[in-house]
C-alpha cells in the first residue's frame, strides 16, 4: 500500500460518519447561529439583516437574566443531588450478589429506555393537586387544602434529579468497575473502620466517575426541556423553554437563535473549566 | 501453647468444603507457607486467619486470645494481596504511613517510621512516586512495607511473588527470607509454587482438596513424603509398586536387592524414587533401560529412560567424568535402596 492510499484510508472511512454528522448537527447549528444575527420585526418577520440587538436584550434584560440564573442554579442542584443519590446507589449495587446486582441494575437503567415525556407526566399526576403526595399530606392533616408541586422549582428538581440519576449511577459504576475491592480490604487489616474506608479509600478512586457523572448530569438538566415545560410551564421557565416560546409564541426566532447560542456556550464554558480544574487536580493520580 | 493456633478449622460454602478440619500450630517467629495446587483452600484458609471469612467450625486462637470472631481490622495483622491492592490514590509514603495513620501515630513518627520500613525494603528513594509509577516488583515491596510497618502479630501473604517475572521472583525469595528474619515477624504465606515454599519456609504444610497432608521442615517433606501426592507435587518423582518377599523387591517380572532396606513382607507397596538419586552405572546395574530423551540445563541433564518398571526420569549434575549418553543407547541404572521411600497408599477415591 503506498504512503499516500495509507493516509486516504482513515479519511475514507470515516467519512460517511463525519459527513452525517456535519449534516444534522454542524449545519443547523450554524444556521442557529447565523438566525441569532437577524433582526425581527413584529409586523413583518425575521429580516435579512446583521445586528447584535438579540444579544443585547439577552444579557442585559433582567428577565433573561432571571432565567439563566434560575437554569443554572436548578442544574447545579439537579447535579448535586444526583452525586447524593446516585453514588451510594451505585456502590450499593455494585455490592449486591449475582441475580440482586442485575435485576437492581435493570430497574435502575430501564427508565432510559422509556421516553422522559412518559416518565415527566408519572410525576405530574403525582404532585398534581388531586394527585398522591396531595392527598397524603391532606390525609395526615398536615394541610387543610390540596397542595401542589407543580409549576414549582422543588417539583421541577424532584422530576429532573429522577430523570437524570441514572447517568450519574452508570458514570460511578464504570468508575467502581476499575477499583479493586482488595483494596478496601487491605485498609480494613490496616485498622480501618467501614466509614473510614468509605471516605479515604473508595471515594477518592470513584472521584473521576462522580465529577464526569455530574457534568453529564448538569449538561442535560441545563438543556433539559420536556421535563422543566411540563412541570414547570410557563411559570416556572428555563433557558430551553424561553427559547421554544421564542419560535412558537412569539415568532421571534431571531432572540430564540440567541438564547440558544447563549446557553451553548455557556454551557460549553462551565463544563470545561469544571473539568480543567478537576483534570489539573487528579492528573498525576490517574492518568494512565 | 504455640503463638497461632488453629484448631479444626473449617469453611463450607453452602455444600462445597472449601476447608476440611484443618489444624495448625505456628511458633513464634516462625515462618510457615501453605502449599498446594490452586482451589485446595489456602487462600481460604488465610482469609479466616485475617477474619475476612468467617470459618464454619473450629477456633483460632493468637497470642492466647482467641480471635476466631473478632472483626479483621481489630486483628492487627499485616497482608499482603496477590495483587498488592495499593491505594492508587496515596503515594508510597502515604501508602505504608496509612496504617499507623489509623492507629492515631503522630505525623511525624508516622512519616518517620514509614520512611525506615521503605528503607527496609529499599525504596528509600520512590516515597513519593504514585503506585502506578512503579514496576510490579517496586509495588510489592511498597505492599511488604506497608503490612510490616504496624509490627503485626503475623504477617500473611497471598501468593506473592506470582506477578513477578521468573528472576525478580527469586530475587523477592531471598529478599523475602532475609527480611523476615531481621524483623522476625511470625508468617504465613500461600503459594502453589513447591520451590518457592522450599527456599523461604521454615515449615511447609501441603494442602490439597482442603485439607493439610503433611507439615514439615522443607528437607524432610521432601525427603520423607507421607503420601504420594507429597512426593509428586514436591518436585518430580518416579513412583513404582512392587511386592517385597524375603528381603527381595519384585516389582513387574524384575528382582531388586532391597537387603539394606528393613521391609517385612507384603502385598503391593508403592515407591517413589527421586530423579537426582539414580545414577548411571555400567557393573551389576539394579535395572536397564533405554534413553528415550534427554535435555541440557546447565548445571544439569534431564533424561528420561524407559525401564520394565515404566519411564524414569533422571538428573544428573553437570560434573559427571563419563562418556556423554546419546538418546537410544541402553543404560544401567542403580540407586541406593535407603532412597527409595515407602509411600502410604492413598485413599481409593483419590486414584
Ligand atoms: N466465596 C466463595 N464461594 C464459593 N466458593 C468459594 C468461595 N471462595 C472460594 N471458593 C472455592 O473454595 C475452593 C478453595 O478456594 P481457595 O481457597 O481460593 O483456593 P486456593 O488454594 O487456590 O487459594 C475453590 O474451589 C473455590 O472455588
Ligand atoms: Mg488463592
Amino acid at each position: 500500500m503506498s504512503d499516500l492510499q495509507s493516509k486516504r484510508t482513515p479519511w475514507l472511512l470515516s467519512g460517511p460518519a463525519l459527513l452525517s454528522y456535519a449534516l444534522l448537527l454542524v449545519v443547523p447549528m450554524l444556521m442557529t447561529l447565523v438566525l441569532s444575527f437577524r433582526s425581527f420585526e413584529p409586523m413583518l418577520g425575521v429580516q435579512d439583516e446583521f445586528v447584535v440587538s438579540n444579544y443585547i436584550e439577552v444579557f442585559t434584560d433582567p428577565y433573561f437574566h432571571e432565567i439563566f440564573l434560575r437554569t443554572f442554579v436548578m442544574s447545579a442542584l439537579t447535579a448535586f443531588f444526583c452525586v447524593l443519590i446516585g453514588v451510594p446507589e451505585a456502590y450499593i449495587l455494585n455490592r449486591m450478589r449475582a441475580p440482586w446486582k442485575g435485576i437492581f441494575l435493570l430497574m435502575t437503567l430501564g427508565p432510559l429506555l422509556i421516553s422522559v415525556v412518559v416518565r415527566t407526566l408519572g410525576w405530574a399526576v403525582i404532585f398534581g393537586r388531586e394527585g398522591v403526595i396531595s392527598e397524603t399530606i391532606q390525609f395526615l392533616g398536615l394541610s387543610d387544602g390540596p397542595v401542589s408541586l407543580m409549576y414549582t422549582q422543588t417539583g421541577v428538581l424532584i422530576a429532573l434529579v429522577h430523570v437524570l440519576v441514572p447517568f450519574m449511577v452508570l458514570s460511578v459504576w464504570a468508575s467502581l468497575q476499575r477499583l479493586d475491592p482488595e483494596t478496601e480490604r487491605a485498609a480494613i487489616s490496616l485498622g480501618a473502620s467501614q466509614f473510614t474506608v468509605m471516605r479515604r479509600i473508595v471515594l477518592p478512586q470513584i472521584t473521576p466517575g462522580i465529577l464526569s457523572g455530574s457534568v453529564i448530569v448538569f449538561a442535560l438538566a441545563a438543556t433539559a426541556f420536556a421535563t422543566p415545560a411540563m412541570i414547570g410551564g410557563r411559570r416556572l421557565k428555563v433557558v430551553a423553554t424561553t427559547a421554544y416560546d421564542e419560535f412558537l409564541h412569539s415568532l421571534n426566532w431571531p432572540l430564540g437563535a440567541s438564547l440558544a447560542v447563549v446557553l451553548l456556550i455557556l454551557n460549553i464554558v462551565i463544563i470545561t473549566g469544571y473539568n480543567r480544574f478537576f483534570e489539573r487536580k487528579y492528573s498525576q493520580v490517574f492518568e494512565s | 501453647m504455640s503463638y497461632l493456633q488453629l484448631s479444626n478449622i473449617s469453611k463450607h460454602f453452602d455444600e462445597y468444603v472449601a476447608v476440611d478440619n484443618i489444624s495448625l500450630s505456628v511458633e513464634k517467629g516462625e515462618f510457615i507457607s501453605l502449599l498446594g495446587p490452586s482451589g485446595c483452600g489456602k487462600t481460604t484458609t488465610l482469609q479466616m486467619v485475617a477474619g475476612f471469612l468467617n470459618p464454619t467450625a473450629g477456633s483460632i486462637v493468637l497470642d492466647g486470645k482467641n480471635i476466631t470472631a473478632m472483626k479483621p481490622s481489630e486483628r492487627g495483622l499485616g497482608i499482603v494481596f496477590q495483587k498488592y491492592a495499593l491505594f492508587p490514590h496515596m503515594t508510597v509514603l502515604e501508602n505504608v504511613a496509612f496504617g499507623l495513620e489509623m492507629r492515631k501515630v503522630g505525623k511525624n513518627e508516622r512519616l518517620q517510621r514509614a520512611r525506615e520500613a521503605l528503607e527496609l525494603v529499599h525504596l528509600g528513594l520512590f516515597i513519593e512516586r504514585y503506585p502506578r509509577q512503579l514496576s510490579g516488583g517496586q509495588q510489592q515491596r511498597v505492599a511488604l512495607a506497608r503490612a510490616l510497618v504496624i509490627n503485626p502479630h503475623l504477617l500473611l501473604l497471598d501468593e506473592p511473588l506470582s506477578n513477578l517475572d521468573a528472576k525478580l521472583r527469586e530475587d523477592m525469595q531471598l529478599e523475602l527470607h532475609d527480611i523476615q528474619r531481621r524483623v522476625g515477624t511470625t508468617t504465613i504465606m500461600v503459594t502453589h509454587d513447591q520451590s518457592e515454599a522450599l527456599a523461604v519456609s521454615d515449615r511447609i504444610a501441603v494442602m490439597q482438596s482442603g485439607r493439610i497432608e503433611q507439615i514439615d521442615k522443607p528437607f524432610n517433606v521432601y525427603e520423607h513424603p507421607k503420601s504420594d501426592f507429597v512426593s509428586s507435587f514436591l518436585g518430580k518423582t518416579n513412583t513404582f509398586e512392587g511386592r517385597v518377599s524375603h528381603g527381595r523387591l519384585q516389582v513387574g517380572g524384575q528382582h531388586i536387592a532391597v537387603d539394606d532396606l528393613k521391609l517385612a513382607d507384603s502385598s503391593n507397596t508403592r515407591f517413589a524414587l527421586r530423579p537426582e538419586k539414580i545414577r548411571f552405572c555400567s557393573d551389576a546395574p539394579k535395572i536397564s533401560g533405554k534413553v528415550s530423551n534427554r535435555v541440557f540445563l546447565g548445571s544439569q541433564w534431564i533424561y528420561e529412560v524407559q525401564t520394565p518398571l515404566g519411564d524414569f526420569l533422571i538428573y544428573e549434575s553437570n560434573n559427571q567424568k563419563h562418556d556423554e549418553i546419546q538418546e537410544g543407547e541402553t543404560v544401567g541404572l542403580s540407586w541406593d535402596s535407603q532412597d527409595m521411600r515407602l509411600i502410604a497408599e492413598e485413599p481409593a477415591s483419590h486414584v
